[in-house]
């Protein structure tokens, strides 16, 4: 059996049985990304001979009754983390040559579970785009269409994912970066709740605070891969010992029953008919199974005020690398800006230049909202939406990024409109999977974003795995063989 | 009866259950004693005793009933801040003074669940923010062991509630001290948790919902094993927090000779009075004879005037959402006042006055990094034993803001703002932190020893409170509150 396409827990049954050795295994991953990766460009740190000795490793323990739930995975992951011995840039020309010397806590975790990592995968600048180039590493295309953006900031790994290149990844995420690129490639994402994973060793400088907003997590061919990589990285680092985490189970074992809110589109982010599209069809679709669905169930406060908090407490929460003359720059932009201007950049402008005294007076605006997400969620256990604007876009290194549109319904729309789908579960913290929705009549995959109630990880994953099964699964883009 | 009034609630709660007395009688005997003796402390500031009355008399058919609970018939008295339904939630603020909570804390809540018997609310200072209790509001709170001193802030009526046995368990909040400073000044236990361990819901004064950095609420109380039962009652998640289950790890070591203890009783450059430092080093030999491991010169690896900085930052960004734009201005004017270089605290806290979050964020990953240092040091010490602040109760002083004033220790002049060293050195980094009564000043004032642990180790600092209570001091009424 070609192993290529499987998931992640498939992959790691077959080692169990003993049907295929753990460096046969990694060889042949090796070999397709040695063969296929020069048209995407997407596992740009390789580290082959670590991870053929420790493939021999695990051949030897497995054959001595070692168990884990990933036992034998080889598995690539996001130039962010740290791996010890490997560079993390971040796509920074002046950390090209900085080695990381301790694996990150993920890391370790991932490692204890047994996968083999053998590389790491392409990033945007400081992980701040939804594209993956960066001056180090180059560009990263999408399996589907090069000359289609694979997504970002987790771009190198939902391409890897997708071609067919590795078995597992992890990525990070503060405004889509596990979502976006998921949706653009059509595989499965898993943005836990905040604060469940803890990203220690996911950070440029050695940071140890974390960061608001931000999450680690995990990208798969399958939904089942999410809830065991998720198992696998969530839980308190050691030097919290007072709280355990205890996630509740599903809701829902079935579509019946289950309540379901859908949103496909949004006055401040238009949306591609392919994604709406087939929302509308999917909402059919789970009505016809016997879930309960609402086109008009909605959170009791004003998304539209939700996000332009959003982004100005994204823009402050991510401020810390600006430096002197950046923040002169950008205090005067905001004074310069009319109060009333909700463009992005002025958004921008007043995040990044905000006394810490308006994000605590913005910070509880925001958790008042995240009580009436907690109340909405009383009533319905998931809520749909698009996890991007439109189906994965062309290249465009252009400018910057807040200048940059994108195509979508015969005309162009700002990119950063689509930050409105980033912002809708994660600024309140709330986890969100993406799972394959089907495809645009370009071919092109599109993802649909499942948001669930704080901790209810679980649900989320589940109903991508109940879709998977009965609606729309990972397909391979052709040409990867 | 006297000695009923300064019994810890886990005793009350005892004869409650057996029956030597019945929540109303017990509740009756305290509130006669407010009515008798509080004119001298003005610690009991709002009074709710007939719905309290009511209650207890329902708990005493309750009990017959055979309903049970850790602190079943308690009567308590709560800092003001916390919302109580019906009653006055004014933090000492003038145009307050009309705010009438709609529902109870959730802390309130579950005091009320176990058993407890709410009867009135404790003083504070304006805002709680001052180690006294007075405001424009209630006057001012004494000292029951000498009235011409302060009882401490801001659980400054909490404090003086404990120690004239007006209450029979009390609960506070700490931010620089709050819970830590009266305790001491009043010889009386405090414990202020691990900060996010005890959900703090309805301890505020408009409906903020989202948590305050540093800020704690906590116990205050007569005997260690209260500290113990009330954390129980209070900790654990807000319901929304469904997923985080806070089981905390039971005491470090059982007995004092298994005890592994760091003492810093005083730190270079930051004045702590002798006789504090005294009663911390007397407290130290005795832990030696008593066979426990004890280090004089153990110190978590970092620069303490920097922790002391960081915290001092912190403090004032996480208020900075309640200052008024008037005092917003004065802050302003008063920073331009202090050279940029001016590293006294009254200095490094006016200038965070418009602190940007990318500021912000860059002193508090240093937090992180000192809170992992901290982490460090708790791997090889269980416990840490330093001054809860520099000196023993002092005098009221009531005149202009607290970063105007100054107070004498060891003979020389200091700015009242310095002594946030002890306070903070530790709560800036989210440490739990009990406290106990060790002894007196020549004076006859009470002090205490701030017992701090590791994160989540509450019930190691807790425990630790109940051995020194069991085998060095206990709680002492102060006299003349028979």
């Amino acid at each position: 059996m070609d192993p290529t396409f499987l998931s992640a827990k498939r992959l790691a049954s077959l080692v169990r049985r003993g049907d295929i050795g753990c460096v046969e295994l990694l060889d042949h991953y090796i070999a397709r990304v040695e063969r296929h990766d020069g048209r995407i460009n997407a596992v740009v740190v390789r580290d082959f001979e670590r991870a053929r000795k420790r493939a021999r490793t695990l051949d030897r323990r497995r054959k001595q009754g070692a168990r884990g739930p990933l036992l034998g995975v080889p598995m690539t992951i996001k130039e962010s983390f740290d791996i010890a011995g490997l560079p993390t840039t971040w796509g920074v020309p002046a950390q090209k040559d900085v080695i990381a010397t301790h694996n990150a806590l993920a890391v370790d975790r991932l490692l204890d579970a047994g996968v083999v990592l053998f590389g790491k995968t392409n990033v945007p600048l400081l992980l701040a785009d939804w594209q993956s180039y960066n001056a180090i590493y180059g560009t990263t295309n999408n399996p589907w269409d090069l000359a289609l953006s694979p997504g970002g900031s987790s771009g190198g790994a939902a391409a890897a994912l997708a071609a067919g290149l590795t078995g597992i990844e992890a990525g990070s995420d503060i405004g889509s970066s596990i979502r976006n690129p998921a949706h653009y490639c059509g595989v499965y994402g898993h943005k836990p709740t905040w604060g469940i994973c803890p990203p220690l060793g996911h950070s440029l400088n050695g940071n140890v605070a974390q960061s608001d907003i931000s999450v680690i997590g995990p990208l798969a061919r399958s939904a089942d891969d999410l809830a065991v990589a998720l198992d696998v990285m969530a839980g308190p680092e050691p030097i919290e010992t007072g709280w355990r985490l205890n996630l509740p189970p599903p809701r829902q074992a079935a579509f019946k029953g289950l309540r379901v809110a859908v949103m496909t589109d949004h006055p401040l982010s238009e949306v591609d008919a392919s994604i709406t599209g087939r929302l509308d069809e999917l909402a059919t679709f789970l009505r016809r199974q016997g879930a309960k669905v609402s086109l008009t169930a909605r959170p009791d406060f004003d998304l539209a005020e939700g996000h332009r908090l959003f982004i100005e407490l994204l823009r402050a929460t991510t401020s810390g690398r600006t430096d002197a003359a950046g923040m002169r720059h950008w205090r005067n932009e905001a004074a310069r800006l009319p109060n009333g201007d909700e463009s992005y950049y002025a958004m921008m402008a007043r995040g990044i230049s905000m006394t810490h005294r308006d994000f605590i007076i913005g910070n509880e605006t925001r958790q008042r909202m995240r009580r009436a997400w907690a109340a909405f969620f009383q009533d319905w256990d998931v809520f749909l939406c698009p996890a991007a604007a439109s189906p994965a876009v062309p290249h465009d290194h252009a400018g910057e990024r807040w200048e940059r549109t994108i195509p979508l319904n015969g005309h162009r729309v700002p990119a950063t409109d689509q930050m409105f789908w980033a912002g809708i579960s994660g600024f309140y913290l709330l986890p969100a999977t993406v799972a394959p929705l089907g495809f645009a009549p370009s071919g092109l995959p599109v993802g649909v974003q499942i948001v669930g109630p704080q901790y209810g990880d679980r649900g989320t994953i589940q109903l991508a795995r109940l879709l998977e099964k009965a609606w729309q699964g990972f397909v391979p883009p052709s040409g990867w063989d | 009866m006297t000695e009923l009034a300064f019994l810890p609630a886990w005793r009350l709660a005892e004869l409650v259950r057996n029956g030597a007395i019945g929540c109303l009688e017990l509740l009756d005997h305290y509130i006669a004693r407010v009515e008798r003796l509080d004119d001298r402390t003005n610690a009991v500031v709002v009074r709710d005793f007939d719905r309290a009355r009511d209650r207890a008399r329902m708990l005493d058919q309750q009990r017959r009933d055979g309903r049970a609970g850790p602190l079943f018939g308690v009567p308590m008295t709560v800092k003001e801040s916390f919302n109580v339904a019906g009653l006055r939630s004014t933090w000492g603020f003038e145009e307050y003074r009309n705010n009438v909570a709609a529902e109870d804390a959730l802390a309130i809540q579950r005091l009320s669940s176990a058993g407890a018997v709410v009867f009135g609310k404790t003083n504070v200072p304006v805002s709680l923010a001052d180690w006294q209790s007075y405001n424009p509001i209630y006057g001012a709170t004494a000292n029951p062991w000498n009235l011409a001193h302060t009882p401490g802030g801001s659980s400054g009526g909490a404090a003086a509630s404990m120690a004239a046995g007006f209450a029979g368990l009390e609960i506070g909040s700490d931010i620089g001290g709050s819970i830590r400073v009266p305790a001491h000044y009043c010889g009386v236990f405090g414990h202020k948790p691990t900060w996010g361990l005890c959900p703090s819901r309805g301890h505020a004064l408009s409906v903020v919902a989202a948590m305050t950095d540093i800020s704690v609420i906590g116990p205050l109380a007569r005997s260690a094993t209260d500290l113990a039962l009330a954390l129980d009652v209070i900790a654990g998640p807000d319901p929304a927090e469904t997923a985080l289950a806070t089981p905390l790890p039971p005491p470090r070591a059982a007995r004092l000779a298994d005890l592994r203890v760091a003492v810093w009783s005083s730190q270079p450059g930051q004045a702590t009075d002798t006789e504090t430092t005294g009663a911390i080093e007397a407290l130290a030999d005795f832990l030696e004879r008593e066979g426990a491991q004890v280090s004089r010169t153990a110190r978590p690896e970092f620069d303490a005037t920097e922790a002391f900085h960081i915290y001092l930052k912190l403090l004032n960004t996480a208020l900075s959402a309640r200052l008024t734009e008037d005092k917003l201005v004065r802050m302003r004017e008063a920073a331009a006042r202090h050279a940029a270089d001016d590293m006294r605290p009254e200095a490094i806290m006016l200038r965070t006055v418009d602190m940007t979050h990318r500021d912000w964020l860059r002193v508090n990953e240093r937090r992180f990094q000192l809170r992992r240092a901290w982490g460090a040091f708790f791997q090889d010490w269980d416990v840490l034993l330093c001054p809860v602040i520099a000196t023993a109760a002092l005098p009221h002083m009531q005149q202009g803001e607290p970063w105007e004033r100054h107070v004498t220790v060891n003979g020389r002049t200091i700015p009242y703002d310095d002594m946030l060293f002890w306070p903070g050195v530790t709560c800036a980094y989210h440490l739990p932190a009990s406290t106990a009564p060790i002894g007196t000043t020549s004076a006859g004032l009470p002090i205490g020893v701030q017992i701090v642990g590791p994160l989540y180790g509450d019930r190691t600092t807790i425990h630790v409170a109940g051995l020194l209570e069991r085998h060095w001091r206990q709680f002492v009424p102060p006299p003349g509150w028979e």
